[in-house]
């Protein structure tokens, strides 16, 4: 055994002077180690803890889109339009979500691009109306408070600049009942011998995608 | 250990992707006071309906578009027969129709004269239905517009003959009636409100 004995050891014969020094190693390196535990002990008895539990959830924005009770609502095809012509498509705008928005918008862009969505002033127009109430869609009537949250406007502006339908507070679970009016302005062409003139506004179709869009309400900072 | 040029191009590359990587997260990152949109939208299908009229000797069909010439060479022309197509996809109200006379007309008593049969068709001289006279043009009116003021449906016709009278001259009668016709804006349905 090399550690506490000397392993050439004969009778009678002394252990070399290493013998000493590894025991006062051996002392030091326990007398450190019970110093490391007494002073770990010592912090140990100092530590103290306080903790807490906070509920926190996001809000949630949302728009969703439907047809008023008794229309059809976009899902719809308009065809035949003449020059002059108005029609009208009732829908509900929801504000669905737990969160108020603000600054609600129309935007409309339409495929192809023909003279029904490119000529602001021979293409389609959009205006909507908000009634405070169901729209009764058969007579276009409101019977309750209508407002005018846009007027007639191009779509061929509508396409680059939406249009703002209402530039404050959305309320959460705010409904607008809207009317929305397509027309098509009133035109002086005249069809020769069965062919329209050039530039004409006749015999187009596009397909409209209205987008309503809004924002959230400003952020705020609570102290409670 | 690295060789000590390496080191500071080691350097430099971590300090240029760092300063990237700060400009990209500026330029693609929200800026302040950016807020969360909701969007909501919905598709619509539009079509605008055409208006407009053919004169044609066509009985069936769709005609081709363009003026109608009516030829008329004897002493005492027979009536000939044509119609007004509604080449459109709306319905027409009235149809402008421009006479143009050209060959002895121009030196002789001549009268051309369309009569439409409404509700019917010309049969030689004969309408079941109801004569409506467009108009009557001679030397001097040659080229002037009447207007027919009846109703016809898209892809519909109306029967029209058109006679030719010489009371002047005793002379051979070569005569060429060019008829246009014409539709305006006035001339197609009124325009109309829906609620749908």
């Amino acid at each position: 055994v090399r550690i506490f004995g000397y392993a050439g050891a004969h009778a009678g014969q002394t252990a070399p002077e290493s013998k000493p020094k590894t025991r006062i190693w051996l002392a030091t390196a326990f007398s450190g180690a019970i110093l490391a535990v007494t002073a770990a002990g010592v912090f140990a008895g100092l530590n103290a803890t306080a903790t807490g539990t906070e509920a926190a959830s996001s809000g949630t924005l949302s728009l969703t889109l439907g047809a008023e009770t008794g229309s059809a609502g976009f899902g719809q095809t308009i065809s035949n339009m003449a020059p002059g012509d108005v029609s009208n498509v009732y829908v509900d705008l929801t504000n669905g979500g737990t969160i108020a928005g603000t600054g609600l918008t129309l935007g409309v862009t339409g495929t192809g691009s023909t003279l029904l969505t490119t000529s602001a002033p021979k293409g389609l127009a959009v205006a909507i109306n908000g009634c405070s109430v169901a729209w009764t869609v058969s007579t276009g009537v409101c019977s309750g408070t209508t407002t005018a949250l846009l007027a007639s406007d191009p779509v061929a502006t509508l396409t680059t600049t939406p249009g703002s339908l209402v530039s404050g507070a959305v309320a959460v679970g705010a409904v607008y009942h809207l009317q929305v009016s397509l027309s098509l302005p009133t035109e002086t062409e005249t069809t020769t011998n069965g062919t329209p003139p050039v530039g004409t506004i006749q015999g187009l179709s596009t397909s409209l995608t209205y987008t309503f869009t809004e924002s959230q309400r400003t952020a705020t900072t609570t102290n409670s | 250990v690295e060789p000590k040029g390496k080191g500071v191009v080691t350097a430099v590359l971590r300090t240029v992707t760092g300063v990237a990587l700060v400009i990209g997260a500026l330029l693609l990152g929200p800026p302040a006071g950016a807020a969360v949109k909701a969007v909501a939208s919905a598709s619509m299908k539009v079509a605008s309906g055409s208006f407009g009229a053919i004169p044609t000797t066509t009985t069936s069909g769709t005609p081709s578009a363009g003026v109608l010439t009516l030829v008329f060479t004897d002493p005492t022309p027979a009536a000939q027969v044509f119609s007004f197509y509604n080449s459109g996809t709306l319905p027409l109200v009235a149809t402008t129709a421009a006479v143009a006379l050209s060959g002895s007309a121009e030196t002789s008593t001549i009268t051309v004269t369309l009569t439409a049969c409404v509700g019917a068709t010309w049969s030689g001289t004969t309408c079941s239905g109801t004569k409506t006279t467009i108009g009557s043009w001679t030397q001097s009116t040659s080229g002037t517009t009447d207007v027919f003021t009846d109703g016809y449906a898209a892809a519909a016709r109306v029967s029209i003959e058109a006679t030719v009278a010489n009371s002047g001259s005793t002379g051979t009668l070569d005569t060429a009636v060019t008829l246009t016709v014409t539709s305006s804006p006035r001339q197609y349905r009124a325009a109309i409100k829906t609620n749908s």
